[in-house]
């Protein structure tokens, strides 16, 4: 983000009391209105605030090819598919255009920390809040955008490790 | 549109096949659960001189099998180009890089990315299911790969040689998200598209018909899956157990329809074959994907059915007809 947050973030997580009183701030916020599996990576403003990693592949590109007629997902027919939930309000909130978006790699190193402090470090993108989101110039410029968004995520997450102690 | 079609041809023959604009046909054989090499290389007769490559799959259904890779050299061996499948499920994306790595160096020049049936659908539910990356990323992976650098930016010191496959499926819901998905693989890098099985050409229409206003058909080829089946429990047991698969009521009546298991296997030819004629006359149909299951002795009839054999020798002859190569590239 800037600066300033960089520093903000760098300050808590030198401290590991506050940075999980802040995590826990986040976890009550997001546990019960998102059913949040912190990811640390959080794209829930470019899926209609419906949390992908519910998906049991943790799918955040889209549905898998086994979605049920009914909605439903194929590993438990009893549970919607993520993807279709998503979709649906997606649809509802005219926001669908951001569904188009190609999702960075996951990464791994950041599953069970604060997205809060990640956003703020600047180590993941932020909210988007434009319905449409700027054009991806993968295909035409030939670099990998993740080969990029990989080299990038290295260099600002290097202080992550050991942030929540 | 740059979508890597120029570049690194010449080596894969499905993409010679593409690219002088014939009309595909691919087949698929399932590794054996076992460790003879004699079941790949007998499924292998079949398809020999019938098909322009066949696809190995890995792990289908979750169930541990010989590994797509060992069968995709045996089936080299027997003189068919081989179709790597390779799913997330099971790798990450280191295992991902050095087995695609390693497939080029055997000499497979195709590989297919998939998301892969979930574990706990499969013979060992109680695996760790991977899923580090997704297909989308995956096929972006591999493009990066060709161009000389892994994921992580580092440098491929000989970069593989590959024809990029991926899948689709136009019949899940919501509709919209099969044609996003799509579009995120064919940006990705994604130069082949195996769809579903279709058992519903009009919803495949419409799916196609999408594809087309997004402009997909001009910057991938999309082969559309088809399932000759000899009996109407096996089209029950598909559509009830497989997921993904949408199978309209009018098949399944007339598969029951028939008076005994012979007339049953005929109706099963004249519905492939019947559907390979159908979404051969969609615009942008690039070819046929054919998956014989538990059947891969009827593949010949199918296609000869479909009047697509002989097939073509593309380092000999020119398109028999239609549509050129020109004609696809923007």
């Amino acid at each position: 983000m800037s600066k300033l947050t960089e520093k903000i973030a760098a300050f808590i997580e030198r401290h590991p009391t506050l940075y999980r009183i802040i995590f826990t701030l986040e976890n009550a916020v997001k546990k019960p209105l998102f059913d949040c599996r912190e990811c640390g990576q959080c794209i829930l403003s470019s899926t209609a605030l419906i949390c992908p990693m519910r998906c049991p592949k943790e799918l955040r590109d889209g549905p898998c090819g086994g979605t049920l007629p009914n909605g439903r997902c194929e590993v438990d027919p009893n549970m919607d598919c993520v993807w279709y939930l998503i979709y649906k309000r997606a649809d509802k909130l005219d926001r669908l255009p951001l569904l188009d978006t190609v999702q960075k790699p996951y990464d791994n190193r950041l599953r069970g920390t604060s997205a809060w402090i990640n956003l703020m470090a600047g180590r993941i993108e932020g909210v988007k809040l434009r319905a449409r989101p700027k054009k991806r110039s993968s295909a035409q410029t030939g670099t990998s955008p993740l080969a990029a968004a990989e080299t990038s995520d290295q260099k600002s997450s290097s202080a992550a490790p050991g942030a929540r102690s | 549109m740059e979508n890597a079609r120029s570049d690194a041809c010449g080596v894969s023959h499905l993409e010679r096949v593409l690219s002088s604009g014939h009309f595909a046909v691919c087949g698929e054989i399932g590794p054996p659960r076992g460790a003879d090499p004699s079941e790949v290389l007998r499924k292998c007769e079949y398809f020999r001189g019938v098909v322009d490559a066949v696809n190995l799959t890995d792990n289908q259904a979750a169930v541990a099998r010989m590994s797509s890779m060992a069968a995709s050299l045996l089936t080299m061996q027997a003189g068919l180009e081989p179709i790597m499948q390779m799913t997330c499920r099971d790798r990450n994306r280191l295992a991902q890089q050095s087995d695609m790595l390693g497939a080029a160096a055997l000499g497979i020049r195709n590989i297919l990315c998939l998301s892969g049936d979930h574990v706990t659908l499969g013979n060992h539910p109680q695996a760790k299911s991977v899923h580090d990356l997704d297909a989308v990323n995956l096929t972006a992976m591999m493009r990066g790969l060709r161009e000389g650098h892994f994921l992580s930016g580092d440098e491929v010191k000989t970069p593989p040689e590959l024809f990029i496959g991926a899948t689709a499926n136009p019949f899940g819901e919501p509709f919209l998200a099969r044609v996003h998905n799509l579009k995120k693989k064919v940006a990705s890098g994604a130069q082949f598209i195996q769809t579903q099985v279709v058992f519903d050409v009009p919803r495949f229409e419409k799916w196609m018909q999408a594809c087309r206003d997004e402009g997909l058909t001009e910057q991938t080829y999309i082969l559309a899956g088809i399932a000759p089946v000899r009996s109407a429990s096996t089209l029950k047991f598909m559509r009830n157990n497989v997921a993904g698969v949408h199978i309209a009521e009018e098949y399944i009546q007339r598969m029951s329809a028939a008076s005994s298991k012979e007339d049953a296997m005929d109706e099963g030819v004249r519905i492939a074959v019947e559907t390979i004629q159908r979404v051969r006359d969609i615009p942008g149909v690039a070819g046929v994907h054919i998956m014989p299951v538990m059947w891969e002795s009827v593949i010949r009839r199918v296609v000869e059915g479909a009047g697509l054999l002989p097939r073509p020798d593309v380092l000999e002859s020119p398109p028999a007809e239609a549509r050129s190569a020109s004609e696809l590239t923007p």
